[in-house]
């Protein structure tokens, strides 16, 4: 199926969480990470990405520094706190309940 | 420029996101320029973005709204785009249903149901006498005198008469559509004057001196070119000198006339020869039964007073709507406007099939985005925008369509149904119609959410999941039930008058109307006596049989399928009754030359009329010869040769005729009634200033047409020939009406056909789709395939059944609606009872098995795939 799909709204901190959850990136490679990992199915709203990042930041999920890309230019990373690590696993646990949820509906007979 | 740093930091993530975006896209081929424009778009406003970063507060409400607007509509706009066929189907429904619907209505509105461009037409009414049978007849001049001298219920009353008197004196004489009036006339309607003024009383009395006339605002333009001063000047009409008076704005009152003349009515004329038409305006206060009464107790004196002539005569006052406008045209208007509104209702059940099937899909959806946090406002808004950009688009189709459609309607209708031409769309009907599709379109697209979020959180999840409740799913089976029923009432109209129309073509006319061509002479009475006109009908008659081409000529005092139908009375000679009631009423016409063989009636005993027929002036013939026709010679001779036999004429002890000769039956007054028994005369021995001449030509009627028109004006250049026209048109024109009412039902059959047929299609592939993983989970564990189409076909079909049924039993019950309408086919015509459901499962069982065989051609691991 080559269709994209829309992010379904709320599951954009979990990926984003997730996404950072390894190694630090910043914004434009977070969005590229999601595309990849799903094989381009899922987009992100680029512009979207941004108040997310600070929003999170805020909350103290994440934090930020200045690093040199691979090309010498300056771009903020984004990297996983202790207390964006419990937000991630809280948020997962509460998405595969419901989508398990969501899959045990779709497979009952209409 | 002071930045908050956090704001500075912002812009720079932004920007340098924005770089690589853009080098990304250089990297995948787009043109540098381009790249730049892409990541702009893609990235969506940087400012905005910048904004929505750095303020932790609220964003300002309208933004907000706007945006969230925004993005609901592109959203939507995707899922149009998604599903094509279902978007269209959906946009098409509404469009073609509410255009149909509305073009038809402003049809019968502007034919049949607009008021009379009269002022207060309520209190007009039409004055006739009634025969001792009881059926409606014109009035008399001498009746028409006494009842206006009379009555105590009117204003004012006033006689019509149509002429068509021959205007010369202005370039080359022809003959022009005119009115010989009272002068009340005008009065009674309302009809302005733009100059001068209407006849006076004494210039309508009987004798009266001075010649006048009122012209038409359009005649008056047309004929002195709206120049000075037109009052005053002369006319010549019928050979006669006549002064205009005034000129009246008729136009819209009394559309076609040029020529208003008094109608000064002879006190002294035959009481029982009604040629009439009489109008009155009731008294303040005067009901309409109270009018009735009043005239009716003079008709009952004068059939005292003039026994031998008005014995069993009455009379008949009714509005004057119902005699301008004809009973089975109302009629056939109140059908069509039935058909209207079950149209209507069909397109809506149609409608909401299609937003319900539409909307339960996204349902699923929506639980899970409710699940997930997004708000209920936000998911019911997302459904309200995509019904409204769904309707919205429908809407504008929808006009366009409408105006369209009635441009065609008139572009094929019948030229001469009145009115039909200044039909314009009926802005109201439209309006009415466009709410009802996008009132339907709105609920049955939000129906399914509604019922959705009646249950919450967790359950709503597992309904919206499981796609359908059970008041959701009786919902949709309803919707497709009515929509069966619908669609049946209108097929099955649509087949009725479908039938009746094949059968009205097939009709018998018993004359061959192919190669004739008619037209009409005014020989006026102070010209012509009628042996006169009998000499000129034989001149024109050998001027015309010279022509090439030409087969017979004869002349005749009405044309077939005429408005004038004269009839009159019968009886045996020697079996006559003491009272007319008792005779058998015939319609009657008196002919000249080679009438029937003009006509192509054909001879079946004795001869036609021939020259030994012929009476000089003041000559009294003992039996005036008649031919009479198939029918009532079975009638009054059953079993016996009638020729030779006597027939009485008009009253007990009225004139004794003899039967020279029986000629077959010709339906030429109504093609679709069984003529009524028919008595032929001499011409000679009638009065009659305008007959018709019946010309039979071998090759195209058409083309005889100019060379008629000079042959008339060779034999007398003051008596130009009348209107000539082929007589399979006057056949046409005749089955104009049941052809307008036969399109525009089976237009409304064929759209209802599409619409069911789409609409069962789109819920079918909505069902399927829904239970795709459960059938593929069947045929994975090995199910017959025929097993599985059946379980799937059989919800579906098991509606449309039912939905047809009642549709049947519901046809049926108001087959009597329609009887009145059908010629020749029973309103429970048994085969069209028969093949419209079975057209209608067929359509059914086509449209279901469709997306089944989709879903089931898939691979079991397809269908399991994904969902």
């Amino acid at each position: 199926m080559g269709e994209r799909v829309d992010l379904v709204p709320g599951t954009l901190d979990m990926m984003v969480l997730k996404a950072v959850a390894g190694d630090s990136l910043h914004g434009f490679g977070i969005a590229r990470w999601i595309e990849g990992v799903t094989g381009d199915r899922l987009t992100v709203e680029e512009g979207a990405l941004y108040p997310a990042l600070h929003r999170m930041e805020k909350r103290g999920w994440l934090e930020s520094e200045w690093k040199r890309t691979e090309r010498g230019r300056r771009a903020r990373y984004y990297r996983i706190t202790p207390s964006g690590s419990a937000q991630l696993d809280a948020l997962t646990l509460k998405w595969t309940d419901s989508a398990r949820a969501v899959q045990q509906v779709l497979e009952s007979e209409g | 420029m002071n930045m908050d740093p956090r704001d500075r930091r912002v812009r720079e993530e932004i920007d340098h996101h924005l770089a690589l975006l853009e080098a990304q896209l250089i990297d995948e081929g787009w043109e540098a320029e381009a790249a730049r424009r892409e990541a702009r778009r893609r990235f969506g406003d940087p400012e905005d973005v910048e904004r929505r970063t750095s303020t932790s507060g609220p964003r300002s409400v309208a933004g907000g709204w706007l945006d969230s607007l925004r993005q609901d509509l592109r959203f939507a706009r995707r899922l149009m785009t998604r599903s094509p066929a279902m978007t269209a189907l959906t946009i098409g429904t509404l469009a073609v249903g509410v255009a149909a619907t509305t073009v038809v209505f402003s049809v019968v509105h502007a034919v049949v149901l607009a008021p009379l461009p009269f002022e207060n037409p309520d209190r007009i009414v039409h004055v006739s006498q009634t025969s001792p049978q009881g059926r409606p007849y014109s009035i008399s001049e001498p009746n028409f005198v006494d009842v206006e001298a009379r009555q105590r219920s009117f204003e004012a009353v006033a006689g019509i008469e149509w002429t068509t008197p021959v205007l010369s004196g202005l370039g080359p004489a022809e003959s022009v559509n005119g009115l010989g009036v009272s002068h009340d006339f005008f009065t009674i309607l309302g009809v302005e004057f733009t100059r001068g003024r209407s006849f006076l009383r004494e210039e309508d009395a009987y004798g009266a001196e001075r010649r006048v006339v009122v012209l038409s605002e359009a005649a008056a333009d047309r004929r002195f070119g709206g120049d000075g001063e037109v009052v005053g000047r002369s006319l010549i009409l019928d050979g006669l000198s006549h002064t205009v008076v005034g000129v009246a704005r008729s136009g819209e009152a009394w559309p076609g006339i040029d020529v208003f003349t008094p109608l000064a009515p002879n006190p002294d004329e035959f009481r029982d020869d009604q040629r009439l038409e009489a109008i009155a305006r009731l008294r303040d206060g005067v009901t309409l039964t109270a009018a009735r009464e009043d005239v009716t107790q003079i008709a009952a004196d004068l059939s005292v007073e003039y026994p031998e002539s008005n014995d069993g005569w009455g009379a008949q006052v009714q509005p004057v709507r119902s005699w301008l406008i004809r009973p089975e045209l109302s009629r056939l208007g109140a059908l069509l406007l039935g058909a209207v509104g079950v149209f209507l209702l069909m397109t809506c059940a149609s409608l909401s099939n299609l937003m319900v099937a539409r909307a339960s899909t996204r349902v699923r959806e929506m639980g899970m985005r409710m699940a997930l946090g997004a708000s209920r406002g936000r998911v019911w808004s997302q459904l309200v925008v995509e019904a409204l950009l769904v309707a919205g688009i429908g809407t504008v189709l929808a006009v366009v369509l409408s105006y369209r459609g009635i441009g065609l309607l008139q572009a094929w209708g019948p030229a001469d149904v009145a009115r039909l031409a200044d039909a314009t769309i009926d802005a109201s009907m439209l309006g009415l119609a466009l709410s009802a599709a996008v009132v339907t379109s709105l609920v049955a697209g939000l129906a399914p959410a509604a019922l959705l979020s009646r249950t919450t959180g967790a359950g709503a999840l597992r309904a919206g999941g499981r796609g359908s409740t059970g008041s959701e799913r009786r919902l949709r089976d309803g919707l497709v039930v009515a929509q069966f029923g619908l669609t049946v009432l209108v097929v099955v109209g649509a087949g009725l008058l479908g039938r009746s129309f094949v059968e009205l073509q097939r009709v018998d006319m018993g004359f061959e109307a192919g190669g004739v061509v008619r037209f009409g002479v005014r020989l006026p009475a102070n010209r012509f006596d009628q042996r006169a006109r009998t000499d000129y009908l034989e001149r024109l008659a050998d001027e015309v049989e010279a022509l090439p081409g030409v087969v017979a000529v004869g002349g005749a005092t009405v044309a077939p399928f005429s408005a004038m139908r004269p009839s009159n009375f019968v009886a045996r000679s020697d079996a006559e009754p003491g009272r007319q009631e008792d005779f058998q009423p015939v319609s009657w016409r008196a002919i000249s030359g080679a009438y029937f063989d003009a006509a192509g009636i054909e001879l079946r005993a004795g001869r036609v009329f021939g020259p030994e027929d012929r009476v000089s002036p003041g000559e009294r013939v003992a039996n005036p010869p008649i031919i009479i026709d198939e029918t009532l010679a079975e009638l009054l001779f059953p079993q016996e040769d009638p020729i030779g036999r006597l027939v009485t004429w008009f009253l007990p002890g009225g004139r004794q005729c003899v039967v020279v000769g029986v000629v077959a039956n010709a339906r030429d007054e109504r093609i679709d009634v069984v003529p009524r028994p028919r008595v032929y005369r001499p011409f000679d021995y009638t009065f009659w200033d305008q007959p018709v001449v019946l010309v039979r030509t071998a090759s195209d009627p058409e083309e005889l047409v100019p060379a008629l028109r000079e042959a008339a004006v060779r034999v007398d250049p003051d008596v130009p020939a009348i209107a000539p026209t082929a007589v399979l048109d006057d056949v046409r024109q005749t089955l104009a009406w049941p052809r307008v009412s036969l399109i525009v039902l089976s237009a409304f059959g064929v759209i209802a056909l599409a619409l069911s047929a789409l609409g069962i299609y789109g819920v079918t592939t909505f069902n399927v789709a829904r239970r795709r993983r459960e059938i593929g989970v069947r045929v994975a564990l090995g199910a017959e395939v025929a097993g599985v189409r059946w379980l799937v076909l059989r919800h579906t079909l098991r509606l449309a059944v039912v939905g047809i049924a009642i549709g049947c039993v519901l046809a049926w019950l108001g087959s009597g609606v329609l009887s009145a309408f059908l010629y020749d086919v029973s309103a429970r015509d048994p085969l069209t009872y028969a093949i419209v459901p079975f057209a209608l499962i067929v359509v059914a069982l086509a449209a279901t098995w469709l997306p089944t065989q989709r879903v089931l051609a898939l691979r079991p691991s397809e269908a399991l795939a994904d969902d």
